[in-house]
């Protein structure tokens, strides 16, 4: 037992000599010549979180952006089959096949 | 009114992930010293020391996407583990033929016989311990010297707590025996 407890305070005469006094300076300075590679979500926190926005609205901003993109898709969709003409075609087409016969009577 | 920054060492991580530069100052002030000791004991070099742990918090900078909120880790765990890395890949890209410094703390008045014998077991036990083999080495250090718990020093070294205290074992008898003259 003796022996351990000497052993031990024999270890605890390692000592650590300091660091140098600038290096946690040293450091900092460093990291700012580092680029930060930082994820597409983090990414997206950031812009957020200068924005002083809540997190909530990550959702709501995408669900704005889909629904817009819908809405664009959507809109050329309907303006490529305007009901008027389809109907005036329908009609010119009907009164054609109505009256094709009476032509040749 | 300036905006009042987070303090535990977690919070200032997902501070550092959305590029908060004010919080990674504040994590290196408050840490630098801890893993300094870590590395120097690994490295029994000043300046190499120094180099592991500005590599480390570099390292944690340009990529904070390393640290995962999610896994519920101390910060010092996690760090104590890159540091450890960092001193093996140190140790393995210079070799590990240089002997560690023993002049770090060598006054040069001169000295009483006492503070000679001092000085011969502080350089001994540097040396041996240097040339203790890594994962012995680690589990020395942080149960030792750091006084970090079983528990938490079997999750640095990923491993049971059970080969943890095989490891110390190990390592102390090694030491026991290259230092016993100083134990008589």
């Amino acid at each position: 037992m003796d022996n351990d407890k000497q052993f031990e305070q024999l270890m605890y005469t390692y000592k650590v000599p300091s660091a140098s006094d600038d290096l946690a300076d040293r450091i900092i300075l460093a990291a700012n010549h580092i680029k930060q590679r930082q994820s597409v979500w983090n990414w997206i926190s950031r812009i957020f979180s200068e924005l002083k926005l809540p997190v909530l609205s990550y959702s709501l901003a995408s669900l704005f952006v889909i629904g817009i993109l819908i809405g664009f898709l959507s809109y050329d969709y309907i303006y490529s089959i305007n009901i008027e003409d389809t109907y005036e075609i329908s009609d010119n087409t009907f009164d054609h096949f109505l009256y094709e016969d009476e032509v040749l009577l | 009114m300036a905006t009042e920054l987070p303090s535990s060492d977690e919070s200032l991580l997902l501070q550092i992930q959305t590029g908060n530069y004010k919080s990674f100052e504040i994590l290196v002030r408050r840490h630098t010293t801890k893993f300094y000791n870590l590395a120097y004991r690994y490295m029994a070099n000043r300046e190499s020391a120094e180099d592991v742990v500005q590599m480390a918090f570099l390292k944690l900078f340009e990529n904070p996407s390393i640290w995962n909120p999610k896994k519920k880790v101390k910060f010092t765990t996690w760090f104590y583990r890159i540091v450890v890395n960092l001193c093996i890949d140190n140790k393995k890209r210079h070799g590990a033929l240089s002997l560690p410094e023993s002049s770090e703390l060598i006054d040069k008045a001169p000295l009483q016989e006492e503070e000679i014998l001092q000085q011969e077991i502080h350089s001994l036990l540097e040396k041996e311990i240097f040339f203790l083999p890594d994962r012995q080495k680690t589990a020395l250090i942080l149960c030792f010297y750091e006084e970090i718990n079983n528990i938490e020093a079997a999750k640095i070294m990923g491993i049971s707590i059970q080969a943890l205290q095989s490891l110390l074992m190990r390592a102390k008898t090694t030491l026991k025996e290259k230092m016993k003259e100083y134990l008589r």
